[in-house]
């Protein structure tokens, strides 16, 4: 990606995972412009009606009431394709469990597969790897 | 124009004029005529019609003719052919007749000729009838003669057969007479040779005498033994009788067990069963908690991470808030949060084994050097020696394995004597297709009472505060042996040291 990480979008149904993960993203830039959404669902809605700022970074919880983490994929993948290459995914969960991470690698869209909690040295790694400084 | 020639022409004129009157009424007549004729026509016409009509009747009837005049032909025919038949038989008859008429001359001849015939044999019978009546008187006579002849020649014969019978007998009497006589005179003879043989058998059997007088004592003696015998084998039979009854009534309660025994084969079948379905059951409930504690460790992790979360918040942001006594708490509460969070992640990995069985090949001095290279830290503090010997290729899952050695050395060096420096001997050897591999140190070493019990999950034999752990290591090895039909053992002194053994299938051939 040839952008500078501005916008991120956490899309996690628990509310405290949600409230530490952006802590963490503030922590590491205060800069940063974070998006919470508690579903699969909100989630889309936002991300079709194009709303600015746009989010560079998406990260995913899997296990989630509703839409799951999956679901959210597939819906995710019918998206317009320039909206989708101006943005990464990186699942973003408790599970370690080694059948989610080899489901995750399948999809193309999906760049990173980290377990909880985000840490700062995390975010360093995924913005040096993915965005310009 | 003169008068003569006008007179002439009007002449003319008027010879014209009758001539053409003339004409006009031969031309009436004419029309009539030829009206008549055409008259006269259409009758003729109709009449040719008629005639046709008439004609092809004629033909019909003709043809009718024709036809009748062949049946009659034919008719004719067969009465000619009847005739000339009729003529024949006629004839034959003629034939027949004049035959049957010579006959009839014939059979009168003949019966006249009968008649004749007749009368002679009526005289000869009448004559016969004399002659007869003569005869049978003269046949009584002849049958009474004969039957008296009969009598005589049959006593005649009766006593003829006597006399004959006697003079045989007399003959064979001479005959046998003679014999008899040489027979005696034979016999006498005999008999004198007879008396001097029968003094010499004399003297034999009075030998014999004596001889069998010792052997009736002897059988006597014989026979006091047979009847001893006889009494022993009735004693005998007694008792056989006895055993027999014996016998019997084992076989009836033998019997009486078999039967008992069926019933409780039954029994045992029945419980087999039951005990079959209860391992299956157990198995289904085994897999059920396995699930159950993935899914309670996989949801409790999800609230203690948040709790962490938490405090790391005070940590980072409120600690400056603080007094030292609650700095102190939220130490403790923390310390608690870092121990409940490795017993879930624990309990998870242990309901996990055997979830994943795929099975590679494994060099296990390779993964021991791997686990003992996780393990520096802890070695190299310890100051621990460790001894591998050469260990075999197994087929098995290296995470399992990996764990299954970590935990066993890391407990060897973790349960050490103080001011001891652990040491650590690995081994294996080949059993009937197994493997036999060997941990020994030489630390506290475990009371023969806990041998069982510290295989258990959450059990520990020391408390927190001596050494660290969480009471899942040892059960977690004795999960994973059993995914490889192993066993695990412990041969153990307090005090001197620990060696734990553990088998598991020796899947390479």
């Amino acid at each position: 990606m040839n952008t500078k990480l501005r916008c991120i979008m956490l899309i996690d149904d628990n509310p405290h995972d949600n409230f530490f993960h952006e802590r963490t993203i503030k922590k590491y830039d205060i800069n940063s412009i974070v998006i919470s959404k508690s579903s699969g669902t909100e989630a889309l809605e936002y991300l079709k009606s194009q709303k600015e700022p746009h989010s560079d970074l998406i990260f995913l919880d899997i296990n989630m009431p509703g839409m799951n983490g999956w679901e959210f994929l597939r819906e995710y993948n019918l998206l317009d394709e320039e909206l989708k290459s101006r943005t990464i995914i990186v699942m973003l969960t408790t599970s370690d469990n080694p059948n989610d991470i080899a489901k995750a690698k399948k999809w193309s869209v999906v760049v990173e597969y980290i377990t909880k909690p985000l840490t700062i040295e995390m975010m360093q790694e995924i913005s040096n790897r993915y965005f310009i400084q | 124009m003169d008068k003569k020639k006008l007179d002439q022409l009007i002449i003319a004129n008027r010879e014209l004029a009758f001539q053409n009157e003339e004409k006009e009424k031969r031309a009436a007549e004419l029309i009539i005529a030829n009206r008549e004729l055409e008259f006269q026509n259409e009758e003729k016409e109709k009449r040719e019609a008629e005639l046709a009509i008439a004609d092809r009747e004629l033909a019909f009837q003709t043809e009718e003719k024709v036809k009748r005049a062949a049946e009659r032909v034919i008719a004719m025919k067969e009465l000619i052919f009847q005739n000339l038949e009729k003529q024949k038989r006629a004839a034959e008859l003629i034939i027949a007749n004049r035959e049957l008429a010579f006959q009839n001359e014939e059979k009168e001849k003949r019966a006249a000729e009968l008649i004749i015939a007749n009368g002679e044999l009526i005289f000869q019978n009448e004559e016969k009838g004399k002659r007869a009546a003569e005869l049978i008187i003269a046949n009584r006579e002849l049958a009474f003669q004969n039957e008296e002849k009969e009598k005589r020649a049959a006593e005649l014969i009766v006593a003829n057969c006597e006399l004959l019978f006697q003079n045989k007998e007399k003959e064979k009497r001479a005959a046998e007479l003679i014999i008899a006589n040489r027979e005696l005179i034979f016999q006498n003879g005999e008999k004198e040779k007879r008396s001097e043989e029968l003094s010499i058998a004399n003297a034999e059997l009075a030998f014999q005498n004596e001889e069998k007088e010792k052997r009736a004592y002897e059988l006597i003696i014989a026979n006091w033994e047979l009847v001893f015998q006889n009494e022993e084998k009735g004693k005998r039979a007694a008792e056989l009788i006895i055993a027999n009854r014996e016998l019997k009534f084992q076989n009836g309660e033998k019997e009486k067990r078999a039967a008992e025994l069926v019933i409780a084969n039954r029994e045992l079948v029945f419980q087999n069963e039951e005990k079959e379905k209860r391992a299956a059951e157990l198995v289904i409930a085994n897999v059920n908690l396995e699930q159950f504690a993935y899914l309670a460790s996989h949801d409790l992790q999800e609230p203690l991470r948040t709790v962490s979360n938490y405090m790391k918040v005070f940590e980072e942001d409120y600690l400056m808030l603080l007094d030292d006594k609650a700095r102190e708490y939220l130490h403790s509460v923390n310390s608690s949060i870092e121990r409940m969070s490795s017993l879930i992640k624990s309990l998870l990995n242990f309901s996990r084994l055997g979830a994943d069985r795929t099975l590679t090949y494994i060099n296990c001095n390779e993964l021991i050097n791997d686990v003992l290279a996780d393990l520096d830290v802890m070695i190299k503090t310890s100051g621990a020696i460790i001894e591998v010997t050469e260990m075999p290729d197994i087929m098995a899952s290296e995470i399992e394995f990996h764990q299954l050695f970590q935990n066993l050395i890391s407990n060897a060096i973790k349960f050490r004597r103080k001011g001891i420096p652990p040491k650590v001997q690995i081994r294996a050897k080949e059993l009937d297709k197994k493997w036999e591999f060997a941990i020994t140190d030489n630390g506290i070493g475990i009371a023969p009472g806990h041998f069982s019990r510290v295989f258990e999950i959450f059990q520990r034999l020391s408390t927190n505060r001596e050494i660290e752990g969480n009471g899942i290591g040892l059960a977690n090895c004795k999960k994973i042996i059993q995914l490889y039909e192993g066993e695990i053992r412990i041969e153990s002194k307090l005090g001197q040291g620990t060696t734990f053994y553990f088998t598991i299938a020796n899947l390479i051939i």
